[in-house]
C-alpha cells in the first residue's frame, strides 16, 4: 500500500484481497467448528464443516461486494431509459 | 699683608736713606703694616733685622748671618717666583696656597692688589715708570732742599743709594701695585687717592723726630674710638684736623705749632680747581706749587716772602693765561664760524655748478638721442618698404603657384571621388543581401535550436523535468514579443506537468502494451453495471479463450477498440490511440484512467510545442 497501485491493476488488487480474506476467514470458520464439535459435541464431524462454510461464505460475499459496491441485500438499481438507448 | 722677606728687603733701604723723601716712603709703608714698630724704626732699627747687626759682629756670626741672607734671598726669591707663577698657572695657584706656608696670604694680596691682571710684559716698564718717578721725586728733593737752603745737601753717595734702592724696590714689588717711590713721588706731584691722609696723620714730624721721642714714644697709628694709646706711649701732639679743600692742599698743613703762623700763602689749587678737568697740567703745576708753598711755610721764613712773591706772580701770570685762553677760545669760535660759512658758500657754489652741468649734460644727451632717433626711424622706414616690395612679389608669385596647384588636386579628388561612390554603392547593396541573408538563416538557426531543444527535452528516453528549457523558450518568445507562443508557453507553465516531465512515447507504448491492454482485455466481457465476483471471475477465465483482434479492425466492443488502438500506437499515432481508447466505458474505462491521464499530458505539450513551432516558423516566414 505504500505505492498507489496503477489504475488498471485494480481489479487484480481485489482478486488478491479476495483470497486473502477467503483464507483467512475459512481458516477461523474451520478452527471454531473443530473446537466446537470436540467440546461441545462428541467429535462429530458436520460443525467443522458448517463453520468452515461460514466463514468462506462471509468471504465471499464481502469479496462480491468489493466487485460491485452497489450490490445490496433486498435492493437492485434500475438502468436509466436514457442509458439503454446509448 | 706683605710677607716678611718683603720687610727684610725694605730695612737695609731705611738703614741708609738719608734723604727725607726716601726716610718718609719708609716710614708710610710701615706705618700700614706695623704700626708701633714704625715708629720705634725711625731711630733704631730692630734688632731682628739680618743686616743690622752684620757690620758689628762680622766675625762671630759670619756664618749665621749668611746663611740667614742665603736663605732670606731665597725666601724673597721663591716667594717672588712663586707668586708670578701662581698668577700664571692654576695648578701651582693652588699648590702654592695649599701647602707653602703664607702662600694663601700672598695670593689674597696679590689678588686684592689685582696683579693678577697684569702680565709679565708690563713688568718692565713698570719697571722704568717707578725709576724714573723715583728719580723725578729725587730730582724736586735737591731742587727743594737747595732753593729753602734749610736742609743739608744731600751727599751724591745717598742720592744714589736711594735711586738704586728705588730699582729693587720695584723690582721686587713686580705689581702694578704702586712702588713706594712711585706713590710718594705721586702724591707729591698730583696729591691724590685715599691713602694719603691716613698716613699724614701718623707721620712724625721730620724736622724733629729725634728729640720728640727720645723721653716719649708717640702713637702714631689711629686709635679706636676711646681708647688710650699704651703705657710708654703718648697720643702725637694733636694732629691737626686737615682742612681738606682739595687732596693736593693737604700736605701744606703745618705741624709743629711753635713758630708764629706766618701770613698763609695763598694756595693756587683751589684757584684754577675748575681748571684741573680739563687742564691736567695746569693742576699738576697747581699742586706742585702748592707743594712747595707748604715746604717753604716749613721752613724758615726768611723764604716765605720771596716765596710770596714768586706765588703772586704764578697766581697773575696763571690769571693772565686764563684770559689769554678765554681771548683764543673766542677766536677760535669766531674763526670755525667764518670757516663754516666759507665751507658753506663753497658748496653753494660747487652744487649750483653741479645742477649747471647736469642740465648741460641732459640737454645734450636729448639732443642726441633726437638726432639718433630721427636717422633711425628714416633707416627703418626705407627697409621696410624695400621688405614690403619684395614680400608682394613673393606673395604674389606663391599665391598664383597655389592655385594652379589647388585646381589641379580639386580636379584629381573629384573623379576619386565619383569613382568611389559608386564602388560604395555597389558594396552597399551587396552587403545589404549578404546581411539579409544571415539574418534569415540566422533566426531559422534559432528557431530550429529551441525546437530541438524543447523536443530534446520532451522526446528523452526519460521522464525528466524541463522546466529549464521552457524558461528558455519563454525568454526568447517574450525577446520576439508574439501573443500566441507566450499564450501556449502559459497553458503548459500552469500546469505541474513541467516540473515532473511528461512519458516518453515509447513508455507510453510499453505500458500500454504490456499491462493495459491484457488486464482491459480480461475484463472485456464484463457487462457495464453489476458485475460481481463471479462475472469477473468469468470474464477473465473466458477472455482468455478468444481469439486476439489485431490492426485497424472495426467494431466497438472493447477487445476491438483496444486492437484499433495498440495500432496507432505502433504507428506512433498516440492522439488517434487514446481518442479511441477515451470511448470506453465501464470497467475497463476505470482500468484506463492513469494510462489516458499520462497520454494527455503528453499530447498537451507536443500540441503547445507544435504551436510554438509554427508560429516561429510564421514569424520566420515574416521576416522575409
Amino acid at each position: 500500500m505504500s505505492t498507489a497501485p496503477s489504475s488498471e491493476n485494480t481489479v487484480a488488487q481485489k482478486y488478491d484481497r479476495c483470497l486473502a480474506d477467503l483464507v483467512v476467514r475459512t481458516g477461523i470458520g474451520f478452527g471454531i467448528g473443530v473446537m466446537a464439535s470436540v467440546i461441545f459435541l462428541r467429535r462429530r464431524g458436520w460443525p467443522v464443516a458448517l463453520s468452515t462454510g461460514f466463514g468462506a461464505g462471509m468471504s465471499y460475499a464481502d469479496c462480491d461486494r468489493s466487485f460491485n459496491p452497489a450490490r445490496i441485500p433486498g435492493t437492485r438499481v434500475i438502468p436509466s431509459p436514457t442509458a439503454e438507448a446509448k | 699683608m706683605l710677607p716678611a722677606s718683603r720687610r727684610a728687603i725694605a730695612r737695609p733701604v731705611f738703614r741708609h736713606g738719608r734723604s727725607p723723601g726716601a726716610r718718609m716712603i719708609i716710614r708710610r709703608r710701615f706705618a700700614t703694616e706695623e704700626a708701633i714698630e714704625t715708629v720705634k724704626a725711625g731711630e733704631t732699627p730692630p734688632s731682628t733685622a739680618a743686616a743690622s747687626p752684620r757690620p758689628t759682629k762680622k766675625k762671630q756670626r759670619g756664618f749665621v748671618s749668611r746663611i740667614a741672607l742665603y736663605s732670606s734671598l731665597f725666601g724673597v726669591v721663591f716667594y717672588g717666583g712663586s707668586t708670578a707663577i701662581a698668577l700664571s698657572s692654576e695648578r701651582y695657584h693652588d699648590f702654592f696656597v695649599e701647602s707653602v706656608p703664607l702662600g694663601e696670604a700672598i695670593m689674597d694680596y696679590a689678588e686684592t692688589q689685582g696683579w693678577d691682571d697684569t702680565t709679565l710684559f708690563g713688568l718692565p716698564r713698570l719697571a722704568i715708570d717707578g725709576t724714573k718717578g723715583a728719580y723725578r721725586f729725587v730730582e724736586g728733593a735737591v731742587s727743594r732742599t737747595l732753593g729753602s737752603q734749610g736742609y743739608p745737601t744731600p751727599s751724591p753717595a745717598s742720592k744714589e743709594s736711594s735711586t738704586e734702592t728705588g730699582r729693587p724696590i720695584v723690582k721686587r714689588d713686580t705689581k702694578p701695585a704702586p712702588s713706594p717711590v712711585w706713590t710718594s713721588a705721586n702724591r707729591g706731584a698730583a696729591g691724590d687717592s685715599t691713602p694719603v691722609p691716613k698716613r699724614k696723620t701718623c707721620s712724625p714730624v721730620p724736622s724733629e723726630p729725634r728729640s720728640s721721642t727720645s723721653e716719649v714714644k708717640v702713637y702714631t697709628t689711629e686709635l679706636p674710638l676711646g681708647f688710650e694709646p699704651p703705657p710708654g706711649f703718648s697720643r702725637p701732639s694733636k694732629p691737626k684736623p686737615v682742612e681738606v679743600p682739595l687732596s693736593a692742599s693737604k700736605p701744606v698743613t703745618p705741624r709743629s705749632p711753635r713758630p708764629p703762623p706766618a701770613p698763609p700763602l695763598p694756595l693756587v689749587a683751589p684757584a684754577v680747581a675748575e681748571l684741573s678737568a680739563s687742564e691736567p697740567v695746569i693742576a699738576h703745576i697747581a699742586s706742585s706749587i702748592d707743594n712747595l708753598a707748604g715746604y717753604l711755610r716749613d721752613s724758615p721764613a726768611g723764604a716765605t716772602a720771596a716765596a710770596k712773591d714768586i706765588l703772586d706772580a704764578a697766581q697773575a701770570d696763571l690769571e693772565e693765561k686764563k684770559k689769554l685762553e678765554e681771548q683764543l677760545d673766542a677766536q677760535a669760535q669766531e674763526y670755525s664760524k667764518k670757516l663754516l660759512q666759507l665751507e658753506v658758500d663753497s658748496q653753494d657754489k660747487i652744487d649750483s655748478q653741479e645742477e649747471g652741468y647736469k642740465a648741460m649734460i641732459e640737454e645734450e644727451r636729448q639732443r642726441i638721442l633726437q638726432t639718433y632717433k630721427a636717422r633711425l626711424v628714416a633707416e627703418l622706414e626705407t627697409q621696410s618698404q624695400i621688405i614690403n616690395e619684395r614680400l608682394k612679389e613673393e606673395v604674389i608669385a606663391q599665391g598664383i603657384e597655389m592655385q594652379r596647384r589647388w585646381i589641379r588636386e580639386i580636379k584629381v579628388r573629384v573623379e576619386q571621388e565619383r569613382g568611389g561612390r559608386l564602388a560604395k554603392l555597389d558594396d552597399l547593396a551587396t552587403g545589404l543581401k549578404r546581411l539579409e541573408r544571415v539574418a534569415l538563416d540566422n533566426t531559422s538557426y534559432l528557431d530550429e535550436n529551441l525546437r530541438l531543444h524543447t523536443l530534446c527535452a520532451v522526446d528523452s528516453p526519460i521522464r525528466k523535468p524541463f522546466r529549464e528549457e521552457l524558461r528558455v523558450l519563454r525568454h526568447v518568445a517574450a525577446a520576439r514579443d508574439e501573443p500566441i507562443i507566450i499564450a501556449a508557453l502559459d497553458s503548459i507553465e500552469r500546469t505541474d506537468v513541467p516540473d515532473i516531465g511528461v512519458e516518453p512515447l515509447t513508455d507510453l507504448v510499453s505500458w500500454f502494451t504490456t499491462s493495459v491492454a491484457p488486464r482491459v482485455e480480461s475484463v472485456a466481457l464484463l457487462p457495464d453495471q453489476n458485475a460481481g465476483l463471479l462475472a469477473h471471475l468469468a470474464s477473465s477465465v473466458l477472455s482468455t479463450l478468444r481469439f486476439k483482434r489485431h490492426g485497424l479492425v472495426e467494431g466497438t466492443d472493447v477487445s476491438s477498440v483496444l486492437a484499433r488502438a495498440e495500432h496507432f500506437l505502433l504507428e506512433k499515432d498516440l492522439d488517434s490511440a487514446a481518442r479511441e481508447l477515451n470511448q470506453l466505458r465501464g470497467v475497463p474505462k476505470v482500468l484506463l484512467v492513469d494510462w489516458l491521464s499520462a497520454a494527455r499530458k503528453r499530447l498537451e505539450v507536443e500540441q503547445a510545442l507544435a504551436i510554438i513551432h509554427s508560429q516561429a516558423t510564421l514569424s520566420s516566414l515574416l521576416v522575409v
